[in-house]
């Protein structure tokens, strides 16, 4: 079987271990029993599958490794976080006693150098926390390079830097596999489209965010990308998605309560009340979609922007008139109320399922 | 995954190229006559302590612009080199111009209803070193003295004319000596135009700006203005060769240029010359 990527080299990983512990309880409760043949071919493919693994991807082969895995994960973010503030902060300490041809050729240098030890890191190193390491510096390097520049030669701030800084960090993030500069790339693509969508409506470019719908096209791209196959990086598919979502929901959100701030030519208020129900529909819609579609991702930050939406209406209308014991009592009633519900989302997903296998 | 060297070509040609189209923009500004040409002094170029620290070295300086201000009063008159309040000639006829409705923000004065219209718009901003908007500033500073020590010798006693007549006294020298002679004069969306109401390059330069309406309400009806949010050209920054000039408390005089994108930068930079 051709494994195409780290993610899903480890997710069979985990099925293996899975499988072996439950292989383990079915023999002792004398369910399954296999014969010792059986035993080796299946003991032997595992073994071969997950040196592979292990050679290839530097995949965690049991429960202890995908622990420390965790913290090297969370390691090699802060280090590249405060790798990236050192960059930044070196430049600065130096940058007023060096003549403009040297911080030119230092600017352009510094990030085609760290490009360059990206691609060695990553050719060398297979766990890939290291070549997350650099490429976050590679980045940091080519904005501080960009905004750097403009700051040299006074140049007039535009929203066009960030195209190039998202096209940087999306192509790190495919040629790394790595999720931290897909979101730096997804972050920089949102502000473009923001301000270039808030710029033909006749706004300022770093006015975008006062306009909530600004934000609404760069959700239809990031919702539209994962439509692409995303074969060889499984876990993008997801991050595209929930940003694609927040993108839509945190901007109704502050429509929902400010009416004002949208295009609409309505009365606030009008909007204010249309705003909350594109809200609950579009929570409930990308629940039911996460369902059938079984996109964890989505059925959570549905179902989180469902209960904020909901919790905001609640406070809105009784926060003032109820005594206080009674409005948390509304609350916790809702959070039962909406478990119930979930619950009997589950059960007819289960039938579903069953339906379907049947 | 892609092969590490598409990665590298790939990523190399997106920095070398963006780098190209920056270097390529400045090398554009700064390519044959500037725009204009201004000779600043510490007065309307101040050097911005306040950027370096210990973790910064780069050195900047900041434009000292002003305006006259809409609805001044005596003791307002040149006091401060302050850029609050509307420019005197931001007024409903200049903001239509500007592209602004200004019916619709006169109709009524509740902001909630005019948060579109008091969005901030990009405009040029023309910039006037030294010359009837400085001397009419002098004028008026000069004018409250006068009438502040007219008031003092018709009651020599009384301790608050006292303070008021020194105050004035203060507020002209500092006109006259140290405050800012670089205004704000007038806004317009089209350069050749502006250029060719405001010929006089090296008294005149043209900058990319902001303005946000505003409503004031008197006598019970709205009035229309706008107010400078920002100045997009008012931070240069200071090449290394320049740095000494800054690097002490002696006056300084500075050739400033704004190119063809009307982006500034230092052309000279000297100490001493500059007294005024």
């Amino acid at each position: 079987m051709n494994i195409p990527s780290r993610y899903e080299a480890q997710q069979r990983a985990d099925q293996i271990r899975i499988f072996r512990r439950e292989l383990e309880l079915l023999q002792s409760e004398g369910v399954l029993a296999l014969s010792a043949e059986q035993r080796l071919r299946v003991a032997g493919h595992h073994c071969q599958l997950l040196s592979r693994f292990a050679h290839d991807f530097d995949i965690d082969r049991d429960q202890r490794a995908s622990q420390l895995s965790l913290g090297m994960r969370i390691a090699s973010l802060f280090g590249a976080l405060a790798l990236s503030a050192s960059v930044f902060f070196l430049f600065y300490q130096f940058w007023g006693w060096l003549a403009t041809t040297t911080q030119v050729v230092i600017l352009i240098a510094a990030p085609l150098l760290m490009l360059g030890a990206t691609v060695f890191v990553q050719r060398k190193d297979f766990s890939g926390y290291f070549a997350k390491l650099a490429a976050l510096v590679t980045f940091a390097c080519f904005v501080i390079n960009i905004a750097m520049l403009g700051q040299i030669f006074n140049i007039t701030p535009s929203d066009k830097a960030l195209l190039p800084w998202a096209a940087l960090a999306f192509l790190l993030a495919y040629a790394c596999d790595l999720r931290l500069l897909l979101v730096a790339g997804i972050l920089c693509m949102i502000a473009y489209v923001a301000a270039r969508t808030g710029t033909w409506g006749g706004m300022y470019w770093l006015s975008f965010g006062k306009r909530p719908e600004n934000f609404f096209p760069a959700a239809a791209i990031l919702l539209a990308v994962p439509l692409i196959r995303h074969r060889r990086f499984a876990s993008f598919p997801p991050v595209y998605r929930i940003f694609g979502l927040l993108t839509i929901f945190l901007p109704v959100l502050v429509m929902g309560s400010w009416g004002e701030s949208s295009y609409l030519d309505w009365d606030a208020n009008f909007i204010e009340s249309f705003y909350q129900v594109v809200g609950f529909a579009s929570a409930s819609l990308a629940v039911w979609i996460g369902v059938r579609k079984q996109w964890p991702e989505v059925i959570n930050t549905g179902v989180t922007f469902f209960i904020i939406f909901l919790y905001t209406k609640i406070f809105d209308w009784w926060w003032q008139s109820m005594p206080k014991y009674q409005f948390f009592l509304v609350l916790g009633l809702v959070a039962v109320l909406f478990l119930m519900v979930l619950k009997r989302l589950r059960t007819a997903s289960y039938k579903l399922l069953q339906g379907e296998q049947s | 995954m892609m092969k590490w060297s598409h990665t590298l070509i790939a990523g190399s040609a997106l920095i070398l190229l963006t780098n190209a189209v920056v270097l390529l923009g400045a090398g554009y500004n700064r390519d044959g006559e500037p725009d204009s040409q201004l000779l600043l002094t510490q007065r309307e170029l101040q050097h911005s302590a306040w950027q370096e620290t210990r973790d910064n070295s780069g050195m900047t300086l900041m434009l000292n612009w002003r305006f006259e201000q809409a609805g001044q009063n005596d003791l307002d008159s040149g006091l401060y080199s302050v850029r609050w309040g509307m420019p005197v000639w931001l007024d409903k006829a200049k903001m239509s111009e500007l592209g602004f409705d200004v019916d619709k923000l006169a109709s009524t004065v509740e902001y909630g209803r005019h948060y579109q219209e008091l969005q901030p718009k990009e405009v040029l901003l023309v910039l006037e070193l030294n010359d009837k908007a400085y001397q009419h500033q002098l004028q008026r500073a000069k004018d409250y003295l006068d009438q502040a020590k007219a008031r003092l010798d018709a009651a020599p006693d009384i301790a608050e004319l006292k303070r008021k007549e020194k105050n004035a006294e203060e507020n002209y020298q500092h006109e006259l000596q140290s405050n800012s002679r670089l205004f704000v004069i007038d806004a317009g969306l089209d350069l050749p135009k502006l250029r060719a109401t405001y010929p006089d390059r090296a008294r005149y330069a043209i900058v990319h700006g902001l303005i946000r309406p505003g409503t004031v309400r008197e006598q019970n009806k709205t009035g229309v203005g706008g107010y400078i949010s920002e100045l997009q050209a008012d931070r240069i920054n200071v090449p290394f060769s320049y740095r000494q000039v800054f690097g002490n408390a002696a006056p300084y005089e500075v050739a400033v240029a704004f190119g063809k994108r009307l982006e500034p930068w230092i052309v000279t930079a000297s100490n001493g010359a500059a007294v005024d």
